[in-house]
């Protein structure tokens, strides 16, 4: 298991939603969540929320429904190897915003299911 | 007839060169020198009309006077009172005026019959330092005061660091692990981000030596617990921007069902309450529910959007819009903020 904590290893100021717009972007955050999960098939990574200053709703968007938009994981191996989680109750919301930014890409991406 | 020689011909265009410049300065109807008086009271709450109309008519005055190189001046002696989305849009009007000109800086040369309570306020917040010029300690008056701006910062990226600094200035009143601090966080990520990626949409719409540049600042009133939290750009506006919104013949639509006409207010009300962003695919439009998640955070909080000729009020979850007689440059959002309810222990998580 491989745990990202963003606020040490990403940015303690996570920043707007693409690169070209400011820094410490979702589009970046996507990028390293992107290469953690390509390191193993098989490893968990949980991305802990606790401890930046906040989230805007583009970031965590970017960064979580981006994953899946991005195509290069299935929707079943992203629910299956990655956790959002947060320790400190401000965060709880965060921790569940972003994963249901995660849920609202994979229905966009079927449709079906 | 006179005989057109050499030296007749050499007379005739000197003649023609003298009488082309002396037409020119006849057909010239501005002074070489020109002074703008301010109002007396700065502030789009009380004084609104007078207030936008001298904005207006300080940017044309300052367009005319970089375009021609003028003198211009623009006095600020006359102001009493001054809140803080008036200094704001002053400090960014200065600001813009400076980075255009390009030489040199602009000076306040009237500066010892300013009022005192401005001059510390507009010290306060950096207007000064923006000008390079430092103000004698004599013209600040004591201390911070009850009612203190915050320092301005200014970029032309959506760089978030400034929210910390921004908090930071702030201070106690602002603790930085409240829900009020993480809130305020997301909507400047917000507010400044939609500044960036969709008020200046093309190089026409902003000088290079601006770019696509956001101010902030802000106010603190220990005495009243309030914090005012102000953002502006000089972009295209919400109702400039809104048109090219794929979904525009749905709000036009609805709007002309609701109000009748598609006013600028009534284009701001819609931008807001149907959340819609200019990009209109499922993952956007997010960004302006966010401004307004932080005036619904408490029922004493306010939220107003100022753009082009509209505005927009929010305030304990009910909202409304209007029309000014003047338009503002760009888009000014102040959040009017109680700081009654800044520590945890006040605080339920809002799922």
């Amino acid at each position: 298991m491989t745990t990202i904590e963003i606020a040490r290893d990403f940015s303690v100021t996570p920043g707007p939603r693409y690169e070209r717009l400011g820094p410490n972007s979702g589009e970046a955050f996507r990028r390293r969540l992107s290469e953690e999960l390509a390191k193993s098939e098989d490893d968990v990574v949980v991305v802990l929320l606790d401890g930046t200053e906040g989230y805007g709703s583009s970031f965590l968007e970017e960064a979580f429904g981006g994953l899946v938009r991005d195509g290069r994981f299935s929707a079943d191996e992203i629910q299956r190897r990655l956790q959002i989680v947060a320790k400190s109750r401000l965060y709880v919301t965060y921790a569940k915003e972003a994963t249901s930014y995660l849920q609202d890409a994979i229905a966009h991406s079927n449709p079906g299911r | 007839m006179r005989r057109l020689t050499r030296r007749f011909k050499k007379w005739l265009v000197r003649r023609g060169y003298y009488q082309a410049r002396k037409g020119s300065v006849a057909q010239r109807k501005r002074p070489f020198f020109l002074r703008i008086p301010t109002p007396e009271n700065l502030s789009f709450t009380y004084n609104r009309d007078v207030t936008q109309k001298f904005f207006q008519n300080m940017r044309t005055e300052i367009d005319v006077a970089i375009s021609e190189r003028r003198r211009l001046m623009v006095d600020p002696a006359p102001i009493k009172s001054i809140n803080p989305a008036a200094a704001l849009c002053l400090l960014a009007e200065f600001d813009r005026w400076q980075r255009l000109w390009g030489v040199g800086r602009l000076r306040p040369v009237t500066l010892r019959t300013w009022h005192q309570p401005v001059v510390r306020r507009l010290s306060d917040m950096g207007f000064f330092e923006l000008l390079k010029t430092p103000v004698p300690e004599a013209l600040r008056s004591g201390g911070p005061g009850a009612n203190r701006f915050i320092r301005f910062v200014t970029d032309v990226v959506a760089d978030t660091q400034h929210s910390v600094t921004f908090r930071r200035e702030v201070g106690a009143p602002l603790s930085e692990t409240s829900q009020l601090s993480l809130t305020l966080y997301r909507s400047l990520c917000e507010a400044i981000a939609n500044a960036v990626e969709h008020a200046y949409p093309n190089p026409t719409t902003f000088p290079d030596r601006v770019g696509k540049r956001w101010w902030l600042m802000g106010s603190v009133d220990t005495d009243q617990n309030r914090l005012r939290v102000v953002v502006l750009d000089h972009g295209i506006s919400i109702p400039g921007s809104l048109p090219n919104s794929r979904r525009w013949p749905e709000i036009s639509k609805l709007i002309q069902i609701f109000t009748g006409e598609p006013t600028d207010g009534a284009l701001i009300e819609a931008a807001m309450e149907y959340g819609r962003s200019r990009l209109e695919t499922p993952q956007r439009g997010k960004g302006l529910g966010d401004i307004i998640a932080l005036s619904d955070a408490s029922p004493q909080n306010r939220l107003r959007i100022f753009s082009r000729n509209g505005y927009y009020v929010r305030t304990n979850g009910l909202s409304h819009s209007g029309v000014s007689r003047y338009p503002i440059n760009g888009t000014l959002i102040e959040w009017d903020l109680a700081l009654s309810l800044t520590h945890d222990d006040d605080i339920r998580p809002r799922d």
